[in-house]
């Protein structure tokens, strides 16, 4: 073996010597601004929270940059981050022997006690074998023993955490905020108990450092949220379904079945110490997280399931990270985050708030995922102020109003077209249109639709801009993911999907269009990744060592390498992806609870196929389940926090039901049914599905 | 445009450590967000787009670190060049330093254009023996052309390079290489880049490390070149820092 470099200073040395042969060498020394570097020696308890994906990717990524700026508030903790090295610095780094290292200390992972590993999406499972890799851990969790850090995962991707299920040690389910520092206590105490640093040894008096291991995933799995699959055995039918997800014996005192998602009642204060890149980040601005969850119940979403139940942030606390973000950023824009912007009550203030305080110091304000309705344009009026009027982005995720009433985001096709008519008069010149291909019940019809909407959104905009009006559409192919209503359902066929998006592009051809479209080979990654079961590990293991990485980045995806790997372990990508599940059947993430009951999820897939429109739930509870498991944190939380009704006597509150009785039945999904039009049983504040119950 | 006093500041700065692997581009905003952070009214360009208005003198090769690089930027309304440095000081990021602050002529030359060359400390990783080192210095600057390939967008352009060399200067055996010193013209259209010195040397892959120590042509105070006196402005040298004449000897 070649010489390995192991202090801060080796390391530096070495990067000294090829960073200047490297692409964006900047990536890989930290350096920047509200980076917090502790003194190592002085600190006992160090996490490496690591981003599989690039540097630029993971510094936008607002959960790890939270848990970074929450566990470096504790005195006796450090934080450091590390990210995966494009391939050029990669094989730098393995010919001078450089391991994985933090960007604040310059310390080799393997120095750490726990690495925290990011998982927003699916697409970075290969990296997370990289990562270890070029760490120099063993990638499966069975064959580290107690010397090596603890390897624990969290995000939306870990919700299925079965594939990936063989190389953590843990995952955390849920929102890490209190539980990240409940993670490092335990690892501390358990550390003392057994005298054990990692990689450094351990004390004699210890029975094994395997014995040793299982006594800290032990400590662990007792803390609510937490999942460590080694204690749990899962058998299949010989088809290849779930047959049974149980805890392991001797462990059933240990481990939750299921392991339910933690939340924290109120929002923490939110950050604002950002770290300030010193190249641009994918992101390149600072957020204000304004709103937590979504009550819009469309059927497709898993944000909207999992981020459950909606949590709003003071006005006054929004205004005041904004003033400290700025000062202590300097950044020149920021955006304000969460999964419906328009829903966040006191919106409209805190635009006019902002523009008052910063529009003069030439710093620019985002709201993204804005509602479809004129509310939206005014608030974007607000905001332009004399700006560059470019884009304006819509969701409207399907074209006829049928498919939308199927996926419950009951906007109709004529107030679509009134608001780009707004937009247009006012001067921006484009307008982003999202929609997906796939949803149950979709026909060639409303693919059409698709391109006839494009067409009639343009016109609009020819008539006031003549043909410097544009319309730019994004096609995405759904992936019906766990935890949602559409958990059921079958992906889209290849060959349909190509002749869709060929359809589209014939249509939608010329300068005033931009057609941008997923690889459905891609699209077929992401499904088997977000639905597979505990077998995929073996998979993505040997995917991995065929040379899939960087999954994500579509010019790096490595079809054959995937192709390559099921068929060498007999099993069939279209089985997990475009395989209809029953409703009864078992499914591989069922022993994970987001809160949000399986029946409830069932119940809104009937609803789907009969065409029924719920309202949102911030003006009708329909008990999906949230109440129900987080009874304690409602009750820490002030009243008008959630959006979930309040708990206990005397208290204002929305209608609850207990089934999700629909406004009304899409008279094409469900001709008997139309006359059981039910009027919303409040006054709607945020002004959302009445107009379609008019 | 508002009607408020306006002044022009010439920012001495160095670079180095992390921040030297950070390209022009970025280190422009870095010196917009760090001129935010510390509160100074910087003027802004009017439109659709407002930017800072920040000349830079020549723009750092990426992994190249500079003792002695220099900004115009303008303020309005005008502030003592003390308190800016009191107040960008803190708020750098690191290996970012402001050495010195000078108010200049609103209307004095644009910074870019004074610029004659630059003066470079090239350390490189070598196992050769020194006279053989030597002896590819000095074959270089024996030599009446030394034609090389530059990238420029899609074209490939060919160039000589050895014009834009004006003096190259053993200086002796450090660490595992050797250390040298060269001054190369850096106008408009004719620049000696260190990179392409080091490729002519054929040392294009060796590890190295190469310091800007200063640009030639240009001064601190907006002065001319040779007034022994600078213009008489408000210079404000951040004690400590070493004086305008640092070579690399």
């Amino acid at each position: 073996m070649h010489d390995s470099a192991e202090t801060p200073h080796d390391i530096w040395r070495a990067l000294d010597r090829f960073l200047f042969r490297v692409r964006q060498p900047a990536r890989y020394v930290g350096g920047e601004v509200n980076s917090i570097q502790k003194e190592w020696e002085e600190i006992p308890n160090r996490l490496a929270l690591l981003f599989p994906d690039t540097y630029e990717i993971g510094m936008s990524n607002l959960g790890m940059m939270i848990l970074y700026d929450i566990v470096n508030k504790q005195t006796d903790m450090l934080a450091e981050r590390a990210f995966l090295p494009w391939a050029d610095m990669e094989a730098e780094m393995r010919r001078h022997g450089v391991p994985l290292y933090a960007l604040e200390s310059f310390r080799p992972l393997v120095s750490f006690d726990v690495i925290g590993v990011t998982l927003p999406y699916e697409q970075l499972f290969t990296n997370v074998l990289s990562a270890l890799d070029l760490a120099g851990f063993p990638l499966r969790a069975a064959d580290r023993d107690a010397s090596w850090p603890l390897v624990v995962a969290g995000g939306s991707a870990g919700l299925n955490p079965e594939p990936m299920h063989a190389f953590f040690d843990a995952f955390f389910i849920g929102e890490g905020e209190e539980g990240i520092l409940e993670i490092m206590r335990s690892h501390e105490t358990w550390r003392r108990e057994y005298g054990i640093r990692p990689r450094v040894g351990w004390h004699p008096g210890t029975p094994s450092l395997r014995a040793a291991k299982d006594a800290l995933l032990r400590r662990l799995a007792r803390i609510p949220g937490v999942y460590v699959p080694a204690f749990y055995d899962v058998t299949y039918h010989a088809d290849g379904r779930v047959r049974d997800i149980r805890v392991k014996s001797g462990y059933e005192m240990d481990a939750a079945l299921p392991v339910q998602k933690r939340i924290v009642p109120l929002l923490p204060p939110p950050l604002t110490r950002y770290i300030v890149p010193n190249i641009k980040a994918v992101h390149n601005r600072p957020s204000v997280e304004i709103q937590r969850g979504c009550t819009r119940g469309c059927r497709f979403c898993q944000a909207g399931i999992i981020f459950r139940p909606v949590r709003e942030r003071p006005l006054d606390e929004v205004l005041q990270a904004v003033d400290d973000i700025i000062s202590s950023t300097g950044y020149e824009e920021i955006s304000f985050l969460s999964l419906s912007t328009s829903d966040y009550s006191r919106i409209g203030e805190l635009a006019r708030a902002v523009v008052a305080r910063y529009a003069d110091q030439n710093i620019s304000i985002a709201l993204p995922s804005l509602r479809i309705e004129s509310f939206s344009v005014q608030l974007m009026e607000i905001l332009a102020r004399g700006r560059r009027r470019s884009g304006f982005t819509f969701a409207p995720e399907a074209a006829t109003d049928r498919l939308r009433d199927v996926i419950n985001k009951p906007i109709s096709t004529a107030a679509l077209l009134s608001v780009a008519e707004e937009v247009y008069s006012r001067g921006w010149t484009t307008i982003k249109l999202y929609f997906m291909i796939g949803h149950p019940t979709q026909t060639m019809e409303d693919v059409e639709a698709i391109a006839d909407l494009a067409h009639q959104v343009w016109h609009v905009g020819k008539r006031h801009l003549g043909n410097k009006a544009k319309v730019r559409l994004t096609i995405s192919t759904l992936v019906p993911k766990p935890h949602t209503p559409f958990q059921w359902v079958a992906m889209a066929e290849e060959t349909e999907i190509r002749t869709q998006i060929e359809y589209l592009q014939r249509r939608l051809r010329g300068s005033a269009f931009h057609l941008n479209w997923n690889n459905p080979r891609e699209t077929l990654m992401e499904a088997f990744l977000s639905r597979g079961d505990r077998r995929l590990a073996d998979v993505i293991q040997r995917a991995w060592e065929l040379g899939a990485r960087f999954d994500a980045w579509e010019d790096q995806f490595n079809d054959a390498a995937w192709q390559q790997a099921f068929a060498e372990h007999g099993l069939d990508p279209d089985w997990y992806a475009r395989r209809p599940r029953n409703l009864d059947e078992l499914l591989p993430w069922d022993h994970i609870h987001v809160g949000v009951n399986k029946s409830f999820l069932q119940e809104q897939y009937r609803l789907a196929l009969a065409g029924g429109v719920v309202d949102d739930c911030h003006e009708h509870c329909y008990s999906c389940g949230i109440l129900t498991h987080y009874r304690r944190e409602r009750r820490q939380a002030p009243d008008d926090a959630w959006g979930c009704p309040a708990l206990g006597r005397g208290k204002k509150r929305q209608p609850v039901s207990a089934h999700a009785v629909p406004l009304y039945f899409n008279p094409e999904m469900s001709p008997e049914q139309t006359n059981t039009t039910r009027r919303p049983q409040r006054l709607s504040r945020l002004q959302t599905i009445g107009e379609r119950t008019k | 445009m508002n009607g408020q006093a306006r002044q022009r500041l010439r920012v001495t700065f160095s670079t180095e450590g992390s921040i030297k692997y950070v390209g022009h581009l970025d280190l422009a905003s870095v010196w917009e967000r760090a001129l935010r952070r510390a509160q100074l009214p910087v003027l802004y360009s009017q439109g659709f787009h407002p930017q800072p208005k920040m000349h830079f003198a020549s723009a750092l090769p990426v992994g190249v670190s500079g003792r002695e690089e220099l900004m115009d930027v303008w303020l309005s309304p005008p502030q003592r060049p003390a308190e800016v440095v009191r107040r960008l000081q803190p708020v750098l990021p690191r290996g970012l330093r402001v050495l010195a602050v000078a108010e200049v002529p609103l209307k004095a030359v644009a910074l870019q254009t004074q610029v004659r060359g630059a003066e470079y400390r090239i350390w490189v990783q070598s196992d050769e023996p020194e006279t053989a080192f030597r002896v590819r210095l000095e074959t270089l600057m024996a030599r009446e052309e030394v034609f090389l390939v530059r990238r420029r967008k899609k074209r490939a352009v060919r160039y000589n390079l050895r014009p834009l060399i004006q003096e190259i200067r053993f200086l002796g055996r450090e660490e595992d290489g050797y250390a040298f010193f060269a001054r190369l013209q850096s106008e408009t259209g004719a620049t000696g880049r260190p990179d392409a010195l080091l490729e002519a040397l054929q040392l294009a892959d060796a590890p190295r490390r190469v310091e800007r120590l200063r640009l030639l042509g240009v001064t601190r105070d907006g002065s001319e070149i040779g007034s022994p006196d600078g213009n008489g402005a408000d210079v404000y040298v951040v004690a400590g820092e070493s004086a305008a004449n640092q070579s690399g000897h």
